[in-house]
């Protein structure tokens, strides 16, 4: 007899650092990315777990303090709520921090979403001088409280039989009220009976929830409100009632509600919570005095930077050489096995030329992210944030505009504009997303990772990778800078952010996330970057030019090239790049690389693999651009610069599009932004080269 | 009375009211800072962001945010 499963859906709130993303990947195995400072979890993320005869279907929620929908993360936050209904909601709170964790609780107990406690680092607790009697907890608060620590996998079990039975209905939810005061709570039942009178049926919004949200002017509701017969009663009726509570008690409603839930949450928490010993926050005080430290704070953040591309470069050196031998010794097998002709060709020069040459970089982009998320897991990140914020405030940007930048370098401009929702102005927005993708993300390092190589000596690979990160963080500042002057002005707003405490990351942690991060960059390996090397090749490839009489084997193959469909893009676009010490081939790889980035290595592999003659004298990339006279030191800092600043890749673009309200105005601004930027820049660097005669 | 960037390192204070605009006090409000609450300033270097402890977290907090915190001496 089968039993047909039943599918339970489930939401994971709670604050940012609570241990969320953590609880996700114990229950589903889900592998994707946790990182310990505010603000990784950008989209909603599904994973499945499963129970005899459920299917359990969690969705991890972006971490918010509040569910007041004031930005963008907070809003995808409370719309799954409000309109998923989910059967349960798992509301993850760091149990060493419960004040200020069960805030948020207050107001998903208001949606009356059906809550379950994750007490999560319940271990932190007594380390940090306080018990916690989750019985009572669970007494006072009418709902299941369950322990769980979530970097040791415990009460992971535990945590899935409470969902289960809360579905099943063998819990019963009793709902806790906050006491919002005689006052607050009849101006509350005034602007109910403007809804009762006219017969206003609300769907799903729970009408107590409702008439406090009218209170806090709560944007979305206003709106939703808006669509009444009795508009314009309700709003008189609420500005009313404001006006009351102003004249009463000397302040906004918001801000007596947040002090009436505070007031609750601190009840709840005098009654479960008991302090053994005073509570120490030694260690990481010290710690933080140094590395927060006025003076030491930016040397010591350049300092961990310049360590992260020592530790990348030294380490990944003889390996990414290995992988150079590798791919070389490939193409002349290829070569001798395939019959020379259109074919081996393909194989030779469109495939291993294109991807092996950004597949030969795959050592150097693990390395790089294995220590960027020593550093994330570690809560360093957050810190860096702090000491980056004076210098940012300067350049119209704030220290939240760090971490989607950091995304970025660590691996991809697209969650970086993602995490920019966490901004509550829409102005500091914009900036944001505009300077987030001259970051230098794991699609651009093998483009600098080649161009160091070939031009510059060895032991200063590390040096000059920091030095273009830098150049990569002046460039986005003195853009922010100019945006905040010249296209938005106004105040920059406030930054609080909560400082977690230091963790040692776990060695699975940091390789589970190197790896995630890692087989990402070989998927794109195997299909964009595959598809658009063969495109690169065929547009090389033909129309196939008749080799004349008395030509040598270098002569026709670079004639094809020039005559080909993209060498004839690329002699029209030439003249534009000149100035720029660039020529058709460069600018070929440039166009290309907008598709992603790793194809202007991709493409520079092919054409110089095309252009080799002699199948048994491959040599690597890196040595073609040596050897070949076109290039020089000078000319490949300028090619270095432009990549450095053009136009992002496509879905950068298209997230950037999204993002910013699907604004052609503003999409059409980054465009034109970042190739006056690119062209100037590159420029400045060739021209006043030439001019210093280097 | 005091503004919040004027309370030296190590110093226990208590919050009286925001001297700022309505969506700097409601963002506040929400991260805890609320009339009558204890904050402990761990570090203040008189320039940029500085770090206190509120309802045992540490917070990170823009110069200019602290400056509109009104606070005093927590007796």
């Amino acid at each position: 007899m089968s039993e047909t499963t039943k599918r339970i859906l489930v939401a994971l709130a709670g604050n940012p650092n609570s241990g969320k993303s953590t609880i996700f990947n114990n229950l589903t195995g889900s592998r994707q990315h946790v990182g310990n400072y505010p603000g990784v979890t950008v989209e909603k993320k599904e994973g499945r777990a499963t129970y005899p005869g459920y299917d359990v279907v969690f969705v991890d929620l972006p971490g918010t303090y509040s569910l007041s929908a004031r930005s963008e993360d907070e809003m995808v936050a409370r719309n799954f709520i409000v309109e998923e209904r989910p059967d349960v909601v798992i509301h993850v709170v760091d149990a060493s921090n419960l004040e200020r964790n069960m805030y948020l609780y207050t107001q998903l107990s208001e949606l009356d979403a059906p809550v379950i406690l994750a007490m999560n680092m319940s271990d932190m607790v007594e380390a940090k001088g306080f018990t916690i009697d989750y019985k009572m907890l669970s007494k006072s608060l009418g709902k299941p409280v369950i322990p769980t620590i979530g970097s040791k996998n415990k009460g992971m079990g535990e945590l899935l039989d409470a969902v289960v039975s809360v579905h099943e209905k063998k819990i019963k939810f009793e709902r806790t009220k906050v006491d919002y005061g005689l006052e607050i709570d009849m101006e509350r039942s005034k602007i109910g009976q403007v809804l009762s009178k006219n017969n206003i049926k609300l769907e799903g919004y729970p009408k107590e929830w409702l008439t406090l949200k009218l209170l806090e002017k709560d944007l979305i509701v206003e709106r939703y409100v808006q669509g009444f017969p009795c508009a314009r009663e309700i709003k008189d009726q609420v500005e009313k009632s404001r006006q009351h509570l102003r004249q009463h008690f000397g302040d906004d409603a918001e801000v007596l509600i947040a002090d009436r839930r505070y007031g609750f949450v601190s009840g709840v928490c005098m009654e479960a919570v008991q302090q053994t010993t005073e509570g120490r926050h030694d260690i990481s005080d010290k710690i933080d005095k140094v590395i927060m430290n006025r003076f030491l704070g930016l040397p010591i953040f350049a300092l961990v930077m310049y360590g992260i591309f020592k530790f990348t470069f030294t380490f990944s050196e003889p390996m990414v050489g290995w992988f150079e031998k590798f791919f070389e010794w490939l193409s002349s097998s290829a070569s001798l096995i395939i019959p020379e002709g259109l074919f081996q060709s393909f194989v030779v020069d469109g495939i291993i030329g294109g991807v092996g040459g950004v597949l030969g970089f795959f050592p150097l982009v693990l390395f790089m992210f294995f220590a960027i998320a020593f550093f994330e897991d570690s809560g360093y990140m957050a810190r860096a944030a702090f000491v980056m914020d004076r210098l940012m405030h300067k350049f119209g940007l704030h220290g939240k505009s760090f971490l989607p930048m950091m995304i970025s370098t660590n691996g991809c401009a697209v969650p970086g504009i993602m995490a920019t929702r966490t901004l509550d102005s829409k102005k500091d927005r914009l900036i944001t997303m505009m300077v987030t993708p001259f970051m230098i993300c794991g699609a651009k390092l093998p483009i600098f990772a080649l161009f160091i190589g070939a031009f510059f000596a060895q032991e200063h690979g590390a040096n000059m990778m920091f030095l273009m990160y830098a150049l990569s963080v002046i460039i986005a500042f003195v853009s922010a800078w100019v945006l905040k002057t010249f296209v938005f002005k106004g105040e920059t707003a406030h930054f609080v952010m909560e400082l977690p405490p230091y963790r040692m990351p776990t060695i699975q942690g940091l390789l589970l996330k190197m790896w995630e991060r890692g087989w990402l960059y070989i998927q794109k390996a195997g299909t964009i970057i595959l598809l658009v090397s063969i495109i690169i090749w065929a547009g090389f490839t033909f129309p196939q030019v008749e080799p004349q009489e008395g030509m040598s084997e270098e002569v026709v193959a670079s004639t094809q090239m020039e005559q080909s469909f993209a060498g004839r893009i690329g002699k029209f676009v030439e003249p534009a790049v000149k100035p720029l010490g660039m020529d058709w081939r460069g600018s070929v790889a440039l166009i290309a690389g907008v598709a992603a980035k790793e194809v202007v290595v991709s493409t520079l592999g092919t054409i110089y693999s095309l252009g080799e003659v002699d199948p048994e004298e491959t040599e690597s990339l890196s040595e073609s651009l040596q050897n070949d006279p076109s290039w020089s030191p000078l000319k490949a800092l300028a090619f270095l610069m432009f990549s450095l600043i053009y136009l992002p890749c496509f879905v950068a673009m298209a997230v950037f599009y999204r993002e910013s309200g699907s604004s052609w105005k503003w999409t059409g601004f980054l465009i034109f932004w970042t190739t006056v930027m690119a062209w100037g820049a590159a420029f400045i660097v060739y021209q006043g080269g030439k001019l210093l005669g280097v | 009375m005091n503004r919040l960037t004027s309370v030296r390192s190590g110093a226990s204070v208590k919050l009286v009211s925001i001297d700022g605009g309505r969506q700097a006090e409601v963002r506040l409000a929400e991260m805890g800072f609320l009339p009558g609450v204890k904050i402990r300033v761990i570090n203040n270097s008189g320039i940029g962001p500085l770090t206190v402890t509120l309802k045992e977290s540490k917070l990170a907090l823009g110069h200019g945010l602290a400056k509109k915190i009104l606070v005093k001496e927590d007796i």
